[in-house]
Protein backbone atom coordinates (compact mmCIF):
# COMPACT_ATOMS: atom_id res chain seq x y z
CA UNK A 1 0.00 0.00 0.00
CA UNK A 2 1.24 3.57 -0.83
CA UNK A 3 1.05 6.67 1.28
CA UNK A 4 -2.10 8.30 -0.21
CA UNK A 5 -1.55 11.46 1.99
CA UNK A 6 1.98 12.37 -0.02
CA UNK A 7 0.11 14.46 -2.47
CA UNK A 8 0.17 17.02 0.66
CA UNK A 9 3.22 17.21 1.66
CA UNK A 10 4.21 20.36 -0.29
CA UNK A 11 1.29 21.99 1.18
CA UNK A 12 2.26 20.35 4.98
CA UNK A 13 5.89 21.63 4.19
CA UNK A 14 4.27 25.35 3.84
CA UNK A 15 2.34 24.90 6.52
CA UNK A 16 5.04 23.90 8.83
CA UNK A 17 6.86 26.94 7.35
CA UNK A 18 4.02 29.25 9.06
CA UNK A 19 3.89 26.97 12.14
CA UNK A 20 8.29 27.47 12.67
CA UNK A 21 7.76 31.79 12.27
CA UNK A 22 4.54 32.04 14.49
CA UNK A 23 3.23 29.93 17.66
CA UNK A 24 -0.30 31.72 15.48
CA UNK A 25 -0.68 30.23 12.24
CA UNK A 26 -2.51 32.82 10.19
CA UNK A 27 -4.15 30.37 8.18
CA UNK A 28 -5.22 28.00 11.12
CA UNK A 29 -6.63 30.91 12.95
CA UNK A 30 -9.85 29.66 15.68
CA UNK A 31 -12.14 32.50 16.65
CA UNK A 32 -13.02 31.98 20.60
CA UNK A 33 -16.01 34.39 20.46
CA UNK A 34 -17.65 36.65 17.90
CA UNK A 35 -18.60 40.51 20.03
CA UNK A 36 -20.35 42.20 16.56
CA UNK A 37 -19.61 42.06 13.45
CA UNK A 38 -16.51 44.15 13.80
CA UNK A 39 -14.76 42.72 17.11
CA UNK A 40 -13.87 39.33 18.12
CA UNK A 41 -11.72 37.19 20.55
CA UNK A 42 -8.85 35.34 18.87
CA UNK A 43 -6.48 33.01 21.06
CA UNK A 44 -7.34 35.14 24.22
CA UNK A 45 -7.15 38.34 22.64
CA UNK A 46 -9.93 41.31 21.56
CA UNK A 47 -9.28 42.38 17.65
CA UNK A 48 -10.89 44.68 14.99
CA UNK A 49 -12.12 42.47 12.18
CA UNK A 50 -10.57 43.51 9.11
CA UNK A 51 -10.55 40.37 7.70
CA UNK A 52 -14.37 39.24 6.62
CA UNK A 53 -16.73 39.84 3.94
CA UNK A 54 -19.16 41.35 6.41
CA UNK A 55 -19.26 44.53 3.85
CA UNK A 56 -22.46 46.21 5.68
CA UNK A 57 -22.27 44.35 9.11
CA UNK A 58 -24.92 42.23 8.62
CA UNK A 59 -24.50 39.41 10.34
CA UNK A 60 -26.45 40.97 13.83
CA UNK A 61 -29.01 42.39 12.24
CA UNK A 62 -31.46 42.84 15.05
CA UNK A 63 -34.59 42.14 12.28
CA UNK A 64 -32.74 39.41 10.36
CA UNK A 65 -32.12 37.62 13.81
CA UNK A 66 -35.62 38.18 15.09
CA UNK A 67 -37.13 36.51 11.69
CA UNK A 68 -34.36 34.13 11.68
CA UNK A 69 -35.53 32.52 15.46
CA UNK A 70 -39.00 32.95 14.02
CA UNK A 71 -38.79 31.11 11.03
CA UNK A 72 -36.96 27.90 13.24
CA UNK A 73 -39.69 27.98 15.62
CA UNK A 74 -42.68 27.65 12.91
CA UNK A 75 -40.61 25.53 10.41
CA UNK A 76 -37.65 23.93 12.50
CA UNK A 77 -34.31 23.63 11.84
CA UNK A 78 -33.84 21.87 8.59
CA UNK A 79 -35.82 20.95 5.70
CA UNK A 80 -34.09 17.53 5.33
CA UNK A 81 -34.28 17.61 1.74
CA UNK A 82 -33.52 18.63 -1.76
CA UNK A 83 -35.72 21.55 -3.84
CA UNK A 84 -36.95 18.69 -5.78
CA UNK A 85 -38.28 16.71 -3.40
CA UNK A 86 -39.36 17.53 0.10
CA UNK A 87 -37.35 20.52 0.54
CA UNK A 88 -39.02 23.30 -1.23
CA UNK A 89 -41.00 25.90 1.79
CA UNK A 90 -42.52 28.35 1.07
CA UNK A 91 -40.27 30.30 2.86
CA UNK A 92 -37.90 29.49 -0.38
CA UNK A 93 -40.37 30.24 -3.10
CA UNK A 94 -41.52 33.88 -1.79
CA UNK A 95 -36.91 34.85 -1.45
CA UNK A 96 -36.39 33.63 -4.97
CA UNK A 97 -39.59 36.27 -5.74
CA UNK A 98 -37.75 38.43 -4.00
CA UNK A 99 -34.75 38.61 -5.16
CA UNK A 100 -35.86 38.51 -8.75
CA UNK A 101 -38.22 41.84 -8.16
CA UNK A 102 -34.85 43.27 -6.24
CA UNK A 103 -33.27 42.71 -9.98
CA UNK A 104 -36.18 43.31 -12.06
CA UNK A 105 -35.50 39.81 -13.87
CA UNK A 106 -37.82 37.09 -14.17
CA UNK A 107 -36.53 34.22 -12.95
CA UNK A 108 -34.29 33.36 -9.93
CA UNK A 109 -33.14 30.56 -8.57
CA UNK A 110 -31.60 29.72 -5.19
CA UNK A 111 -28.85 27.24 -4.12
CA UNK A 112 -27.39 26.69 -1.13
CA UNK A 113 -24.30 28.21 -1.26
CA UNK A 114 -22.72 30.62 -3.24
CA UNK A 115 -20.06 27.76 -4.47
CA UNK A 116 -22.78 25.79 -5.30
CA UNK A 117 -25.00 28.51 -7.27
CA UNK A 118 -21.49 29.12 -9.69
CA UNK A 119 -20.83 24.58 -9.51
CA UNK A 120 -24.32 24.05 -10.59
CA UNK A 121 -25.32 26.52 -13.08
CA UNK A 122 -22.28 26.44 -14.65
CA UNK A 123 -21.43 22.83 -15.40
CA UNK A 124 -25.29 22.38 -15.64
CA UNK A 125 -25.69 24.90 -18.63
CA UNK A 126 -22.80 23.97 -20.70
CA UNK A 127 -22.64 21.06 -22.77
CA UNK A 128 -20.51 19.06 -25.05
CA UNK A 129 -20.45 21.68 -27.73
CA UNK A 130 -20.44 24.56 -26.20
CA UNK A 131 -17.60 26.81 -25.39
CA UNK A 132 -16.99 28.75 -21.90
CA UNK A 133 -14.55 31.29 -21.61
CA UNK A 134 -13.36 32.15 -18.04
CA UNK A 135 -11.41 34.92 -16.82
CA UNK A 136 -7.39 34.30 -15.72
CA UNK A 137 -8.51 35.31 -12.05
CA UNK A 138 -11.62 33.63 -11.45
CA UNK A 139 -13.01 31.61 -8.21
CA UNK A 140 -12.07 28.19 -7.28
CA UNK A 141 -16.23 27.76 -7.51
CA UNK A 142 -16.11 28.92 -11.47
CA UNK A 143 -12.99 26.79 -12.10
CA UNK A 144 -14.92 23.62 -10.34
CA UNK A 145 -17.89 24.43 -12.48
CA UNK A 146 -16.30 24.22 -15.54
CA UNK A 147 -14.47 21.13 -14.42
CA UNK A 148 -17.65 18.97 -13.78
CA UNK A 149 -19.29 20.17 -16.72
CA UNK A 150 -18.16 18.86 -20.73
CA UNK A 151 -17.86 21.72 -22.16
CA UNK A 152 -14.90 23.60 -24.18
CA UNK A 153 -12.80 25.59 -21.51
CA UNK A 154 -10.99 28.52 -22.46
CA UNK A 155 -9.27 30.95 -20.25
CA UNK A 156 -8.42 34.49 -21.36
CA UNK A 157 -6.54 37.21 -19.32
CA UNK A 158 -7.38 38.58 -16.20
CA UNK A 159 -10.17 41.92 -16.96
CA UNK A 160 -9.02 42.08 -20.85
CA UNK A 161 -11.81 42.36 -23.29
CA UNK A 162 -9.34 41.79 -26.14
CA UNK A 163 -7.96 39.02 -25.42
CA UNK A 164 -10.97 37.66 -24.92
CA UNK A 165 -12.68 38.78 -28.06
CA UNK A 166 -9.09 36.73 -29.61
CA UNK A 167 -10.24 33.66 -28.24
CA UNK A 168 -14.19 34.17 -29.13
CA UNK A 169 -12.94 35.29 -32.94
CA UNK A 170 -11.53 31.65 -33.63
CA UNK A 171 -14.31 30.04 -32.25
CA UNK A 172 -17.49 28.29 -34.46
CA UNK A 173 -19.92 31.05 -35.76
CA UNK A 174 -22.87 28.77 -34.42
CA UNK A 175 -21.12 27.36 -31.08
CA UNK A 176 -23.30 27.88 -27.73
CA UNK A 177 -20.06 30.28 -26.30
CA UNK A 178 -20.51 31.41 -22.18
CA UNK A 179 -18.07 34.25 -21.07
CA UNK A 180 -17.73 34.32 -16.86
CA UNK A 181 -16.09 37.16 -15.10
CA UNK A 182 -16.47 38.53 -11.75
CA UNK A 183 -17.49 42.27 -11.15
CA UNK A 184 -14.94 42.73 -8.54
CA UNK A 185 -12.20 40.05 -7.56
CA UNK A 186 -12.05 38.97 -4.15
CA UNK A 187 -7.76 38.82 -3.89
CA UNK A 188 -6.75 42.77 -5.17
CA UNK A 189 -10.29 44.21 -5.27
CA UNK A 190 -10.02 44.99 -8.99
CA UNK A 191 -12.63 45.86 -11.21
CA UNK A 192 -13.67 43.94 -14.27
CA UNK A 193 -14.17 46.23 -17.43
CA UNK A 194 -17.84 45.63 -17.55
CA UNK A 195 -19.10 47.47 -20.46
CA UNK A 196 -15.99 46.60 -22.66
CA UNK A 197 -17.04 42.71 -21.76
CA UNK A 198 -20.39 42.86 -22.30
CA UNK A 199 -20.02 44.59 -25.58
CA UNK A 200 -17.54 42.14 -27.20
CA UNK A 201 -19.69 38.91 -25.88
CA UNK A 202 -22.31 40.95 -27.88
CA UNK A 203 -20.35 41.17 -30.72
CA UNK A 204 -19.51 37.36 -30.65
CA UNK A 205 -22.72 36.47 -29.74
CA UNK A 206 -21.59 34.57 -26.52
CA UNK A 207 -23.87 34.40 -23.63
CA UNK A 208 -22.11 36.50 -20.40
CA UNK A 209 -22.25 35.42 -16.83
CA UNK A 210 -21.15 38.30 -14.01
CA UNK A 211 -20.54 36.94 -10.33
CA UNK A 212 -21.38 40.25 -8.18
CA UNK A 213 -20.26 38.04 -4.76
CA UNK A 214 -18.11 40.69 -3.77
CA UNK A 215 -20.04 43.82 -5.12
CA UNK A 216 -23.70 43.15 -4.26
CA UNK A 217 -25.02 45.24 -1.13
CA UNK A 218 -21.85 48.14 -2.09
CA UNK A 219 -22.18 49.25 -5.63
CA UNK A 220 -25.86 50.61 -6.92
CA UNK A 221 -28.47 52.91 -6.18
CA UNK A 222 -30.42 49.81 -4.72
CA UNK A 223 -27.22 48.14 -3.96
CA UNK A 224 -27.45 45.20 -6.83
CA UNK A 225 -23.71 45.41 -7.58
CA UNK A 226 -21.63 47.03 -10.54
CA UNK A 227 -23.95 46.16 -13.07
CA UNK A 228 -26.69 48.62 -11.65
CA UNK A 229 -24.03 50.71 -10.83
CA UNK A 230 -22.23 50.59 -14.47
CA UNK A 231 -25.73 50.35 -15.80
CA UNK A 232 -24.88 47.42 -18.34
CA UNK A 233 -27.39 45.14 -16.29
CA UNK A 234 -30.01 44.78 -19.45
CA UNK A 235 -26.67 43.36 -21.38
CA UNK A 236 -25.92 40.48 -18.45
CA UNK A 237 -27.61 37.09 -19.37
CA UNK A 238 -27.03 35.79 -15.96
CA UNK A 239 -26.45 37.18 -12.46
CA UNK A 240 -24.44 35.44 -9.61
CA UNK A 241 -24.98 36.30 -6.22
CA UNK A 242 -24.34 35.11 -2.85
CA UNK A 243 -25.83 35.58 0.90
CA UNK A 244 -22.28 34.94 1.92
CA UNK A 245 -20.75 38.43 1.90
CA UNK A 246 -22.80 41.47 2.31
CA UNK A 247 -25.99 39.68 2.75
CA UNK A 248 -24.25 38.02 5.75
CA UNK A 249 -25.65 34.71 5.85
CA UNK A 250 -25.18 31.69 3.79
CA UNK A 251 -26.74 30.65 0.57
CA UNK A 252 -26.62 31.39 -3.49
CA UNK A 253 -28.65 32.44 -6.29
CA UNK A 254 -28.33 33.06 -9.85
CA UNK A 255 -30.94 35.65 -11.74
CA UNK A 256 -31.93 35.66 -15.47
CA UNK A 257 -34.41 36.79 -17.97
CA UNK A 258 -34.27 33.49 -20.02
CA UNK A 259 -36.87 30.70 -19.37
CA UNK A 260 -34.42 28.54 -19.56
CA UNK A 261 -33.35 29.31 -16.27
CA UNK A 262 -36.02 27.03 -14.54
CA UNK A 263 -34.75 23.74 -16.30
CA UNK A 264 -31.66 23.94 -14.29
CA UNK A 265 -34.00 23.23 -10.99
CA UNK A 266 -33.65 19.22 -13.02
CA UNK A 267 -30.58 19.68 -14.53
CA UNK A 268 -28.03 21.54 -11.87
CA UNK A 269 -26.99 18.28 -10.31
CA UNK A 270 -25.35 20.77 -7.08
CA UNK A 271 -29.24 21.61 -6.93
CA UNK A 272 -30.61 18.37 -7.01
CA UNK A 273 -28.54 16.88 -5.00
CA UNK A 274 -28.29 18.53 -1.81
CA UNK A 275 -30.43 20.01 1.07
CA UNK A 276 -31.89 23.00 0.49
CA UNK A 277 -31.56 25.91 2.79
CA UNK A 278 -33.10 26.22 6.46
CA UNK A 279 -35.67 28.16 7.38
CA UNK A 280 -33.78 30.47 9.71
CA UNK A 281 -31.04 31.26 6.60
CA UNK A 282 -34.03 31.77 4.15
CA UNK A 283 -35.25 34.27 6.50
CA UNK A 284 -32.41 36.24 7.41
CA UNK A 285 -31.44 36.48 4.02
CA UNK A 286 -34.85 38.33 3.51
CA UNK A 287 -34.67 40.17 5.94
CA UNK A 288 -31.07 41.52 5.20
CA UNK A 289 -32.18 41.98 1.70
CA UNK A 290 -34.91 44.15 2.97
CA UNK A 291 -31.82 46.25 4.87
CA UNK A 292 -29.66 46.55 1.83
CA UNK A 293 -32.10 47.73 -0.36
CA UNK A 294 -34.20 50.26 2.29
CA UNK A 295 -30.80 51.47 3.88
CA UNK A 296 -28.25 53.28 1.41
CA UNK A 297 -26.62 54.81 4.30
CA UNK A 298 -25.00 51.76 4.93
CA UNK A 299 -23.70 51.84 1.51
CA UNK A 300 -22.13 55.71 1.85
CA UNK A 301 -20.75 54.67 5.20
CA UNK A 302 -18.99 51.74 3.93
CA UNK A 303 -17.43 53.99 1.15
CA UNK A 304 -16.47 56.46 3.83
CA UNK A 305 -14.76 53.97 5.81
CA UNK A 306 -13.15 52.86 2.44
CA UNK A 307 -12.13 56.19 1.53
CA UNK A 308 -9.95 56.59 4.97
CA UNK A 309 -8.47 52.77 4.63
CA UNK A 310 -7.61 52.21 1.54
CA UNK A 311 -6.10 56.06 0.58
CA UNK A 312 -4.10 56.04 3.99
CA UNK A 313 -2.59 52.44 3.36
CA UNK A 314 -1.56 54.13 -0.05
CA UNK A 315 -0.33 57.15 1.34
CA UNK A 316 2.11 55.22 3.75
CA UNK A 317 3.48 53.68 0.55
CA UNK A 318 1.78 49.78 0.48
CA UNK A 319 0.65 48.23 -2.58
CA UNK A 320 -2.62 47.97 -2.85
CA UNK A 321 -5.18 46.81 -5.77
CA UNK A 322 -5.43 49.25 -8.90
CA UNK A 323 -8.82 50.03 -7.53
CA UNK A 324 -10.30 51.56 -4.72
CA UNK A 325 -13.06 48.62 -3.09
CA UNK A 326 -13.92 47.46 0.44
CA UNK A 327 -11.80 44.24 -0.48
CA UNK A 328 -8.04 45.91 -0.39
CA UNK A 329 -5.37 43.58 -0.86
CA UNK A 330 -1.83 44.71 0.12
CA UNK A 331 0.88 43.03 -1.48
CA UNK A 332 3.94 41.87 0.27
CA UNK A 333 7.07 41.04 -1.03
CA UNK A 334 7.33 37.82 -0.03
CA UNK A 335 5.59 35.02 2.34
CA UNK A 336 8.34 36.22 5.71
CA UNK A 337 7.42 40.09 4.69
CA UNK A 338 3.84 38.83 4.97
CA UNK A 339 3.92 36.60 8.16
CA UNK A 340 5.90 39.43 10.23
CA UNK A 341 3.14 42.07 9.09
CA UNK A 342 0.07 40.32 9.93
CA UNK A 343 1.77 39.31 13.38
CA UNK A 344 2.37 42.79 13.82
CA UNK A 345 -1.31 43.61 13.43
CA UNK A 346 -2.55 40.59 15.26
CA UNK A 347 -0.25 42.32 18.24
CA UNK A 348 -2.07 45.48 18.58
CA UNK A 349 -5.38 43.45 17.85
CA UNK A 350 -6.27 44.37 14.14
CA UNK A 351 -7.24 40.53 12.50
CA UNK A 352 -6.78 40.55 8.52
CA UNK A 353 -6.86 37.70 5.69
CA UNK A 354 -3.19 36.19 4.76
CA UNK A 355 -3.49 34.38 1.46
CA UNK A 356 -0.82 32.73 -0.65
CA UNK A 357 -0.72 31.25 -4.04
CA UNK A 358 -2.18 29.64 -6.07
CA UNK A 359 -5.28 31.16 -4.36
CA UNK A 360 -3.73 34.94 -5.43
CA UNK A 361 -3.09 36.23 -8.77
CA UNK A 362 0.62 36.44 -9.73
CA UNK A 363 1.59 34.28 -7.19
CA UNK A 364 1.88 37.42 -4.40
CA UNK A 365 1.39 37.30 -0.93
CA UNK A 366 -1.59 39.33 0.22
CA UNK A 367 -2.83 40.75 3.56
CA UNK A 368 -5.94 40.64 2.42
CA UNK A 369 -8.21 43.33 4.08
CA UNK A 370 -12.27 43.74 3.66
CA UNK A 371 -13.93 47.05 5.20
CA UNK A 372 -17.48 46.97 7.17
CA UNK A 373 -19.87 49.78 7.32
CA UNK A 374 -20.18 49.01 10.90
CA UNK A 375 -16.16 49.75 11.33
CA UNK A 376 -16.22 52.88 14.08
CA UNK A 377 -13.78 55.84 13.61
CA UNK A 378 -11.96 54.71 16.73
CA UNK A 379 -11.48 51.42 15.11
CA UNK A 380 -10.19 53.01 11.94
CA UNK A 381 -7.83 55.28 13.80
CA UNK A 382 -6.55 52.21 15.27
CA UNK A 383 -6.37 50.17 12.57
CA UNK A 384 -4.40 53.07 10.79
CA UNK A 385 -1.68 53.05 13.55
CA UNK A 386 -1.22 49.49 13.23
CA UNK A 387 -0.41 49.66 9.90
CA UNK A 388 1.83 52.26 10.11
CA UNK A 389 3.85 50.09 13.09
CA UNK A 390 3.96 47.49 10.33
CA UNK A 391 5.26 50.02 7.65
CA UNK A 392 7.97 51.59 10.06
CA UNK A 393 8.72 47.81 11.42
CA UNK A 394 9.48 46.47 7.56
CA UNK A 395 10.20 49.20 5.50
CA UNK A 396 11.10 52.58 7.28
CA UNK A 397 9.66 56.14 7.46
CA UNK A 398 5.88 55.70 5.75
CA UNK A 399 5.62 57.93 2.69
CA UNK A 400 2.78 60.29 4.21
CA UNK A 401 5.47 61.41 7.02
CA UNK A 402 8.24 61.45 4.39
CA UNK A 403 6.36 63.78 1.99
CA UNK B 1 5.61 25.59 -35.09
CA UNK B 2 9.12 23.61 -34.61
CA UNK B 3 9.19 22.16 -31.49
CA UNK B 4 11.91 23.25 -30.52
CA UNK B 5 10.57 26.53 -30.35
CA UNK B 6 7.99 25.56 -28.24
CA UNK B 7 10.46 23.98 -25.71
CA UNK B 8 12.02 26.96 -25.57
CA UNK B 9 8.76 29.05 -24.43
CA UNK B 10 8.06 26.57 -21.90
CA UNK B 11 11.56 26.59 -20.32
CA UNK B 12 11.58 30.43 -20.66
CA UNK B 13 8.44 30.68 -18.66
CA UNK B 14 9.21 27.54 -16.31
CA UNK B 15 12.52 29.40 -15.18
CA UNK B 16 10.45 32.48 -13.61
CA UNK B 17 8.95 30.30 -11.13
CA UNK B 18 11.31 27.36 -10.80
CA UNK B 19 12.45 28.90 -7.63
CA UNK B 20 14.37 25.77 -6.25
CA UNK B 21 16.44 25.92 -9.80
CA UNK B 22 15.75 22.35 -10.71
CA UNK B 23 17.25 21.84 -14.07
CA UNK B 24 14.34 21.22 -16.63
CA UNK B 25 13.95 18.30 -19.15
CA UNK B 26 11.40 16.61 -21.03
CA UNK B 27 10.68 14.23 -18.46
CA UNK B 28 10.13 16.82 -15.59
CA UNK B 29 6.90 16.72 -14.05
CA UNK B 30 6.12 20.17 -13.69
CA UNK B 31 3.69 19.39 -10.43
CA UNK B 32 5.47 17.24 -8.77
CA UNK B 33 9.57 17.77 -9.43
CA UNK B 34 9.04 21.25 -9.95
CA UNK B 35 6.23 22.00 -7.15
CA UNK B 36 4.22 24.18 -9.84
CA UNK B 37 0.73 24.91 -9.03
CA UNK B 38 -1.80 24.94 -11.25
CA UNK B 39 -2.09 28.44 -11.97
CA UNK B 40 1.31 28.98 -13.11
CA UNK B 41 1.03 26.36 -15.34
CA UNK B 42 -2.52 28.05 -16.97
CA UNK B 43 -0.25 31.33 -17.02
CA UNK B 44 2.17 30.25 -18.94
CA UNK B 45 -0.45 29.05 -21.38
CA UNK B 46 -0.62 32.54 -22.47
CA UNK B 47 3.10 33.20 -23.52
CA UNK B 48 2.60 29.95 -25.58
CA UNK B 49 -0.58 30.96 -26.86
CA UNK B 50 0.86 34.66 -27.63
CA UNK B 51 3.90 33.25 -29.29
CA UNK B 52 1.98 30.63 -31.69
CA UNK B 53 -1.17 31.93 -32.18
CA UNK B 54 -3.01 28.76 -30.57
CA UNK B 55 -6.30 28.60 -28.25
CA UNK B 56 -5.12 25.52 -26.13
CA UNK B 57 -8.08 24.42 -23.79
CA UNK B 58 -8.16 23.74 -20.43
CA UNK B 59 -9.78 20.71 -20.59
CA UNK B 60 -6.04 19.42 -22.57
CA UNK B 61 -4.01 20.65 -20.09
CA UNK B 62 -5.47 18.52 -16.70
CA UNK B 63 -3.47 15.49 -18.20
CA UNK B 64 -0.35 17.10 -19.11
CA UNK B 65 2.39 16.12 -16.29
CA UNK B 66 5.88 16.68 -18.15
CA UNK B 67 7.28 19.08 -20.54
CA UNK B 68 7.31 16.77 -23.04
CA UNK B 69 4.10 16.51 -22.52
CA UNK B 70 3.36 19.99 -23.02
CA UNK B 71 5.25 20.48 -25.91
CA UNK B 72 3.20 17.47 -28.00
CA UNK B 73 0.14 19.37 -26.34
CA UNK B 74 0.81 22.41 -28.67
CA UNK B 75 2.36 21.10 -30.89
CA UNK B 76 -0.70 19.15 -32.15
CA UNK B 77 -2.71 22.27 -31.99
CA UNK B 78 -0.63 23.83 -33.99
CA UNK B 79 -0.68 21.29 -36.73
CA UNK B 80 -4.98 20.71 -35.85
Amino acid sequence: MGDIFQKFEHIKKVRGHFLEQSACNPLGIKIDEIYSPTQARILGQDCIMLGTNNYLGLTMNDKAIAQSVEATQTAGTGTTGSRVANGSYQGHQALERRIADYYDRKHCILFTTGYQANVGFISAITGKDDYVLIDADSHASIYDGCKLGDATILRFKHNDPENLAKKLARLPEDANKLVIIESVYSMLGDIAPLKEFAAVSKKYGAYIMVDEAHSMGIFGENGRGLCESEGVEDQIDFIIGTFSKSVGTIGGYCVSNHDGLQDLRYAARAYVFTASLPPAIVAAAHANLDTIQNTPSLRTQLWDNTDRIYDGLKAMGFTVGPHKTPVIGIQMTDIESGIRAWQILFEHGVYVNMALPPATPAGVCLLRCSVCAAHTPEQIDTIMDAFETVYRTLYGTPKSEAA
Amino acid sequence: MNRNDILKIIYQELEKVNADHIPLKEQTDMTTDLNVDSVSVMDLMFAIEEEFDVAVPLNDLADIRTIGELADLVENIGAA
